[in-house]
């Protein structure tokens, strides 16, 4: 690993920031329709996919963060999202120690 | 902007923070090990990019060519255009501005400018702020010996948690519920099936689960 490889590193990755801010036109039509409905689909398919790493099935403590994370979001507040999910996940670490 | 306004942008920006805090602690302890403490830092410091940095260690550390390290680091730079078309619209900045957020662009930043009340720019400024500080926070403590066991321990689950809380927050209507349902159903058998489609493929499901909806709108 070289300080030019992590430069170069570093430079892609601001790249791929800031263009698309900088250049993307601001959609219109069936595109922004599409757009504004794509946050809730975007970020559950994250959650799946931090929930699913290399496609493993996940350990009952994260199944358990993930359920309760669900029951947290139903306070729309994302403090207590946080709090019920970390709950989940001691509650299922503590049943399977 | 008023005291009230300002102490519960903060409060959103707690738990984004502690989450990405959490993941620079192992990132540091882990990055220490393959291209040593100074660059470890440095590279939080100039990337910023949780994604991006393991991937270039694991590669390093692997041996892999320069040329795949930045094939890699590019494609997962992919991931910030669909990120930067949802935001673009609710942001009114001249393109200096955006150049400047764009800095911060990530999925907790934009994920908070999309479901706060506030203005989205100033979400996306305070929470990105907060974020960094917290990543290149938590990549020193974790150069500097931070207990790795524990963090990895809560890191493995906290981006599950975060991304939950943040497609709840962005329904707006059972609708929305149901598409982020679908995604998450849909991402999983593409995951469990596939474990190499990875975050392109996920992206692709949530992209097709919105566009289809949309169509049945009409």
């Amino acid at each position: 690993m070289t300080w030019v490889l992590l430069l170069a590193v570093a430079l892609l990755t601001a790249a791929s920031r800031v263009l698309p801010m900088t250049l993307l036109p601001v959609p219109r039509g069936r595109a922004a329709a599409v757009l504004d409905a794509l946050p809730a689909p975007l970020f559950a398919s994250l959650a799946v996919l931090a929930l699913l790493p290399d496609g493993q099935a996940p350990s009952a403590p994260v199944l358990l963060a993930a359920a309760g994370a669900l029951l947290g979001a139903l306070r729309r507040s994302l403090l207590v999202v946080l709090a019920c999910g970390l709950g989940g996940f001691l509650l299922g670490a503590g049943l399977t120690s | 902007m008023r005291t009230a306004d300002r102490s519960s942008l903060v409060a959103e920006a707690i738990p984004v923070a502690a989450a990405i805090g959490v993941f620079g602690v192992v990132y540091g302890a882990t990055a220490a090990a393959v291209i040593g403490p100074g660059m470890a830092v440095t590279s939080s410091l100039l990337l910023f990019s949780g994604a991006a940095q393991y991937t270039m260690v694991g590669l390093v550390d692997a041996g892999a060519a320069p040329t795949a390290v930045l094939l890699a680091v590019a494609l997962l730079g992919l991931r910030h255009l669909p990120l930067a078309a949802v935001v673009l619209p609710r942001l009114d900045l001249s393109r200096g501005a955006r150049a400047l957020l764009g800095l911060v662009l990530l999925d907790e930043t934009a994920g908070l400018a999309l479901a706060s009340p506030r203005p989205p720019a100033r979400t996306m400024a305070v929470v990105g702020a907060a974020a960094y500080a917290a990543w290149v926070g938590g990549t020193l403590a974790g150069v500097l010996g931070a207990d790795l066991l524990a963090a990895a321990s809560v890191a493995e689950v906290v981006f599950v948690v975060l991304f939950v809380g943040l497609a709840a927050l962005t329904c707006r209507a059972p609708a929305d519920a149901a598409r982020a349902a679908a995604a998450a159903a849909g991402s999983a058998l593409l995951l469990l099936a596939l474990p190499s489609a990875g975050a392109l493929g996920a992206i692709a499901v949530a992209v097709a689960c919105a566009a289809t909806v949309a169509r049945r709108r009409r």
